[in-house]
């Protein structure tokens, strides 16, 4: 982790950190060429589904012959969205968001190389290149740095996702502020004199108690959330889910976001956050599995919303996934992978209640199989990165997304 | 380090107390474990074959055989577990348990778990010190990677099964007829982890292709013919497939000759030995490069490999242990299994309940899986196991890989600031259990680990206000940590 982001978590924990946080909002500004001025007080919570989201069955269309004759049936209890879309029933806690605006959808995204393998396309998500391993690290940790707040990333759970992740591994932290440690203070002290001279793990135990102490964690009920689903051996049970990537198990969702929620509502804390969620890889008995998906999704954030309280007026969030699924039902109830796929957008900053980016429509499929894409995830992520975000469009269009200025960001995404 | 503790830790699953002392020449100490039976380990000579298994289980109701599924994995998990805490042949376990992690089955399915000993032992033990091509057949015939990556479901679009008119039903559930049935994640994850790699040069038309050729590859599970792999042609795809440029015929004979091809695929060696080279820190291209020209030249030959790969690595970079590494050599370097025996007799052990709880923050689930969890027999006791616990909390439950790729071995995959932190619990528990069992562990640690320590880090250890604090901080050195 680099010198700078040390002195970051210097002054958080001297408890000047606010003045710290604004100071570093404006040397970002100083230094870089952008015209925009940036909200020092925008959130950002990207939400990470492992697996391959089928968008379709998100976002059904029940009134589209098209969409119908592909084998596909609209669940019972979908909720009208725009344009022909509607909601699956199992994200209606939703739906009022939709109505008041803080919700946004793009039926059609994707990435700009096709690639059907969840750890390439995952990768390919995170790294935010044009193409495979341009990128050694993570985009979000690129744009955090773009904006002079190396230190203002943090992935809730154990274990730090490519898309936060800088040189050498470093980057951004992975934190668990909804859990108190189970070992004693004393020790944890003790500890940590030994691990002084070491840099990894010194500045990986102090980045973990700065984040508890930003989220005033004392939780009554301390969740014990294991990252990686617990398999059904170890006393979980969930029959047949489907593997999904490096994945988090959907539940698990609920208590990370409301660490997530509560972690960014300090004034002190991290700008970003980045939650994952697997199990999303349903090639059979989907719609079963869909069901309890999506329920954990939007009690996720739900519970998001909830821990960001008066901070989710500045907050936005993005849903995004490896690839979407194949357009028509595979031979055992489900759908194998595919291209174009559905992202959510929600938070009080976004300018929401619209459907984002075009539909290709169904009479041609990509490859005879998948949804094309109509909108690039990374115009998405460009358009809240500058206007939410502040990062200017050059440092996005060479930096943040390598050889990316083809790929226009999208406007109108922010109050 | 030195080679006599690169040998036993890097190579090795770390220093019992006394190996240190007994070492003559590392590399031969090496090299001498490279035979077929310190793969296959003798302890484990009388569990059942993943066959076996299967036969018995045909017998069952579904509730029965889940809680046979239950049962022989929580033994298996124990003897592996004894395994590695015991063995004197720990290179060979070490060797096993990376190809075990490069065909990674998980225990997300029931049906998986049932049969992960098993497959550890007839694919990776069974062919450790053999040719690639006889352990890729292996793999892609056992029930449990079958199973695990839904090959049983897979069936050819052509084939007798999806002409038949009382299949539609099933396929109106999907409500297409178009495709019945075909399945590519097993073909997908052969070609992606297996052989080839990501980067091997094959096409959505290669994985397809092989989906093709693999279809009808399944398991006897109703022990209609003896149990084991079956080979039913009725689900099998007719015809020809093109797969990495070459032509296949239908049948099973050339299913399996596709998969000898692509072991003997130069990207396979390439990918094998990349994977293997990150496992043991070997780390410089030469080094990398020699592996591969060893695993073209003979063939895939796993011995000759291993026999290469002891030569090399020693200057590799020393990366953080993965949990599952660290705990075992915690236990090696303190007497053993006999300590962890005594240790987790120990008085009551609320933390490691706690960390066996379910996700959720242990609030009761509608389904009732939590109170099911309570009630099992026979395997239920996993939960409460001193390992389980431990690894769960540290990300990496055992046989519970949560993807087909398996346990990463990099180091910013296993220092985050939360694993760290749990790294720091789980130590203070296992030097408290010692402590308070009175064991030899103690004096074991001052043997095995405290000299390895730094110069500041033993002034530490000396200056900790008791033995479980001490023991505690020679757990976690970066010395320790590290290997």
């Amino acid at each position: 982790m680099s010198l700078s982001r040390r002195t970051l978590l210097g002054a958080g924990l001297a408890g000047t950190g606010l003045v710290a946080g604004l100071t570093g909002w404006r040397v970002a500004l100083a230094s870089s060429a952008a015209a925009r001025v940036p909200n020092p007080d925008a959130r950002f919570v990207l939400v990470l589904l492992r697996g391959g989201m089928d968008g379709m069955g998100a976002l059904p269309r029940p009134e589209d012959g098209a969409w119908l004759s592909l084998g596909r049936s609209a669940p019972t209890g979908h909720l009208p969205l725009a344009d022909g879309f509607a909601l699956h029933p199992s994200l209606s806690a939703l739906h009022p968001w939709w109505s008041e605006g803080t919700l946004a959808v793009v039926p059609a995204a994707g990435q700009p190389l096709a690639r059907r393998s969840h750890f390439d396309a995952q990768d390919l998500l995170e790294e935010g290149g044009a193409s495979l391993g341009a990128a050694p690290t993570g985009w979000l940790h690129r744009a955090l740095s773009a904006m002079g707040a190396e230190g203002g990333g943090a992935a809730i759970g154990s274990g730090l996702p490519l898309v936060l992740r800088g040189e050498a591994g470093g980057g951004a932290a992975s934190v668990d502020p909804s859990r108190e440690p189970e070992v004693d203070a004393a020790t944890l002290e003790a500890v940590a004199a030994l691990w002084k001279n070491d840099a990894v793990l010194s500045s990986a135990l102090a980045e973990a108690s700065r984040a508890r102490a930003l989220a005033g964690t004392r939780s009554a009920e301390p969740a014990s959330v294991a990252s990686g689903q617990p398999p059904e051996m170890y006393g979980e049970g969930m029959d047949g889910e489907s593997m999904g990537g490096k994945a988090k198990k959907g539940q698990a969702i609920v208590a990370q976001a409301e660490g997530a929620g509560k972690l960014l509502a300090s004034s002190d804390g991290y700008r970003v956050a980045v939650i994952e969620s697997g199990g999303w890889d349903t090639h059979s008995n989907e719609s079963t599995q869909l069901v309890r998906l999506f329920a954990d999704l939007a009690k996720g954030l739900v519970a998001l919303r909830e821990g960001l309280g008066p901070v989710w007026e500045n907050t936005i969030i993005v849903t995004a996934t490896e690839f979407g699924r194949t357009a028509k039902p595979n031979g055992t109830a489900g759908t194998d992978h595919g291209s174009g796929s559905a992202m959510f957008l929600a938070g009080g900053a976004l300018r929401g209640g619209k459907v984002v980016g075009d539909w290709p429509g169904l009479s041609k499929l990509f490859e005879d199989r998948d949804l094309n894409i109509a909108t690039d995830a990374r115009a998405v992520f460009k358009g809240v990165m500058a206007e939410h975000m502040g990062v200017s469009r050059d440092q996005l269009d060479r930096v943040v997304f390598p050889d990316s200025a083809g790929c226009k960001g999208l406007a109108g995404l922010v109050r | 380090m030195d080679p006599v503790d690169l040998a036993l830790e890097r190579f090795g699953l770390g220093a019992r107390p006394g190996d240190r002392e007994r070492m003559r020449d590392p590399v031969r100490w090496l090299t001498d474990q490279i035979t077929p039976a310190a793969a296959t380990h003798a302890s484990l000579a009388t569990f059942g074959s993943a066959r076996d298994l299967q036969i018995a289980g045909a017998a069952l109701s579904n509730d029965d055989r889940k809680r046979q599924a239950k049962t022989t994995f929580a033994i298996e998990l124990k003897a592996r577990v004894n395994v590695a805490f015991t063995t004197d042949t720990p290179f060979a376990e070490r060797w096993v348990r990376h190809f075990s992690n490069h065909f990674s089955v998980s225990t997300r399915r029931l049906q998986t778990s049932l049969f992960v000993g098993a497959f550890e032992r007839e694919v990776a033990r069974a062919h450790a010190f053999g040719r690639f091509s006889d352990m890729l057949l292996a793999s892609t015939q056992h029930p449990a990677m079958l199973a695990y990556l839904d090959n049983e479901k897979s069936i050819g679009p052509e084939s007798t099964y999806a002409q038949r008119p009382a299949r539609s039903n099933r396929t109106a559930q999907s409500g297409n007829v178009d495709e019945p049935g075909l399945n590519e994640n097993l073909a997908r994850e052969v070609l992606e982890l297996h052989t080839l790699g990501a980067d091997g040069g094959y096409t959505q038309d290669d994985v397809r292709a092989l989906a093709n050729l693999l279809t009808g590859w399944g398991s006897d599970e109703r022990n209609q013919f003896g149990g084991g792999f079956y080979f039913d042609d009725k689900k099998h795809q007719p015809g020809s497939v093109t797969l990495l440029g070459k032509r296949y015929g239908e049948g099973l004979a050339e299913g399996v000759r596709a998969l000898t091809d692509l072991a003997a695929h130069p990207s396979t060696a390439r990918n094998v030995s990349r994977r293997l080279a990150k496992h043991f820190r070997i780390d410089h291209p030469a080094e990398i490069a020699a592996l591969e020209a060893s695993f073209i030249e003979s063939g895939g030959r796993l011995d000759l490999l291993a026999k290469l790969a002891v030569g090399l690595g020693w200057s590799g970079a020393a990366r953080v242990r993965t949990p599952d590494d660290w705990v075992t050599a915690l236990v090696r370097a303190s007497g053993g299994s006999g300590a962890y025996a005594a240790a987790s007799r120990g008085s009551g052990r609320p933390n490691a309940e706690r960390r066996a709880r379910p996700e959720g923050g242990g609030r009761p689930k509608r389904d009732g899986a939590m109170q099911g969890e309570r009630k099992s027999g026979g395997g239920g006791g996993i939960q409460r196991d001193p390992w389980v616990s431990a690894m769960r909390s540290l990300d990496q439950p055992t046989w519970g890989t949560p993807t087909p790729e398996g346990w990463a071995d990099d180091e910013a995959s296993w220092t985050g600031p939360e694993q760290l932190v749990r790294r720091v619990e789980v130590a203070a528990e296992l030097a408290a259990w010692l402590t308070r069992s009175g064991s030899e562990a103690f004096t074991n640690v001052q043997q095995t680990l405290v000299p390895r320590m730094s110069v500041a880090g033993r002034t530490l250890f000396e200056r900790a206000g008791d033995r479980t604090t001490a023991l505690t901080l020679a757990f976690c050195a970066p010395e320790v940590l590290r290997r």
